[in-house]
């Protein structure tokens, strides 16, 4: 009985930042390489709306969640790290999305609330020019070279064109299916149905070996 | 053109968050693999993301520390006595040592880099006096020696 209570209590245990500092130490090289792809490619999906985030922000802030009391703490005996930090990556992910920012703004001061020009015209600020949104002339020019998400869903789509089975999950994917219902209506096993998802993912790496482009 | 463009940002949301779901799933060599084919440097990609984590462990410590101190701060107010540390460096290593062999618990009070006492440089031992010092650990002794 008390040895099943000190088991529990073994169970319930939070790491330390010492254990947590051992654990990342001893993930190995490929649980790390995993790591930074989920990273960037949960950053490819936020940056669109996010601003400021950049690579290693959702990893760092993960770990950090991990060690904050009361955040999300890592039981060493019950739950594991990886696991844990990418549920953490993609709640923080959240979180910054619907707010739309990874950090509160820069606070406006009194001074740069009232700017004119020689005529008496009202002229933005710096710092309102940093905070609006939309771009200048110049940012304008670069936007405009870079493709629109319709552009990029179509050459995801392009990828996979002669291949029938990944066109068709990625077609379920973009009408908000999930696996078993994707599954269900294509007839597949899931091991066809995963073959399939590994295709979609091998084409898009070797098309975009360093990730995907910034969209208009 | 604008429900178009809404429909594109949903999709192109779907197919990223079950691309996310893919890599979260397989197996961490599989992915491994897939990097190393389409000619990424996984040493250097495993190198980033401990970077990542353990600064973010390190900005949780100063974070920590931070707190610590201006939550000492708060309660003894600015008006704070400085504790005057012995003027050798030898006389502020043994000052250090006998601290912490009378109250060991200390050491987990100091910062990682100041925890491996061999290697510690004399301005490594005089920042980690300092350091014990704003988290008030001599004034506790200061104020028994008073009374």
């Amino acid at each position: 009985m008390v040895e099943n209570a000190g088991r529990d209590r073994d169970q319930e245990r939070v790491a330390t930042t010492d254990e947590v500092r051992g654990a990342i130490n001893s993930l190995s090289l490929a649980d790390l390489a995993k790591l930074k792809k989920f990273d960037e490619t949960l950053t490819e999906k936020i940056r669109r709306r996010v601003w400021g985030v950049g690579a290693g922000d959702l990893l760092q802030e993960a770990i950090i969640s991990v060690l904050e009391a009361g955040r999300r703490n890592w039981k060493p005996n019950q739950v594991d790290l990886m696991g844990l930090l990418m549920g953490a990556m993609r709640s923080i992910a959240s979180n910054w999305s619907r707010k739309g920012l990874k950090t509160e703004p820069p606070p406006r001061l009194d001074s740069d609330l009232v700017s004119v020009n020689e005529d008496g015209d009202q002229i933005p600020t710096a710092l309102e020019a940093a905070l609006d949104g939309r771009p200048n002339p110049e940012q304008f020019l670069l936007m405009s070279e870079l493709p629109s998400e319709e552009a990029l869903v179509t050459e995801l789509e392009n990828l996979v064109r002669d291949d029938l089975v990944a066109s068709l999950v990625m077609e379920g994917w973009k009408n908000g299916m999930k696996g078993p219902e994707i599954r269900d209506s294509l007839d597949l096993t899931q091991k066809e149905h995963e073959a399939a998802i590994k295709r979609i993912r091998r084409k898009r790496d070797a098309r975009w070996p360093k990730g995907l482009p910034y969209v208009q | 053109m604008c429900s178009d463009r809404r429909d594109a940002k949903k999709e192109l949301d779907a197919i990223l968050e079950e691309l996310l779901n893919s890599i979260e799933a397989a197996p961490a060599e599989e992915i491994a693999d897939e990097l190393r084919a389409v000619g990424r440097d996984v040493n250097s990609m495993a190198a980033e993301a401990k970077h990542s984590l353990l600064s973010g462990v390190k900005r949780f410590e100063q974070r920590k520390l931070q707190a610590a101190r201006e939550a000492y701060k708060s309660r003894t107010g600015a008006q704070r006595k400085k504790h005057a540390l012995p003027s050798t460096p030898a006389g502020r290593r043994d000052h250090l040592l006998a601290i912490l062999a009378a109250k060991p618990q200390m050491q987990a009070m100091l910062t990682v880099q100041h925890r491996d006492f061999e290697s510690l440089t004399d301005d490594d031992v005089k920042s980690a006096l300092e350091e014990l010092g704003e988290l008030g650990v001599f004034e506790d002794d200061e104020g028994k020696q008073s009374k």
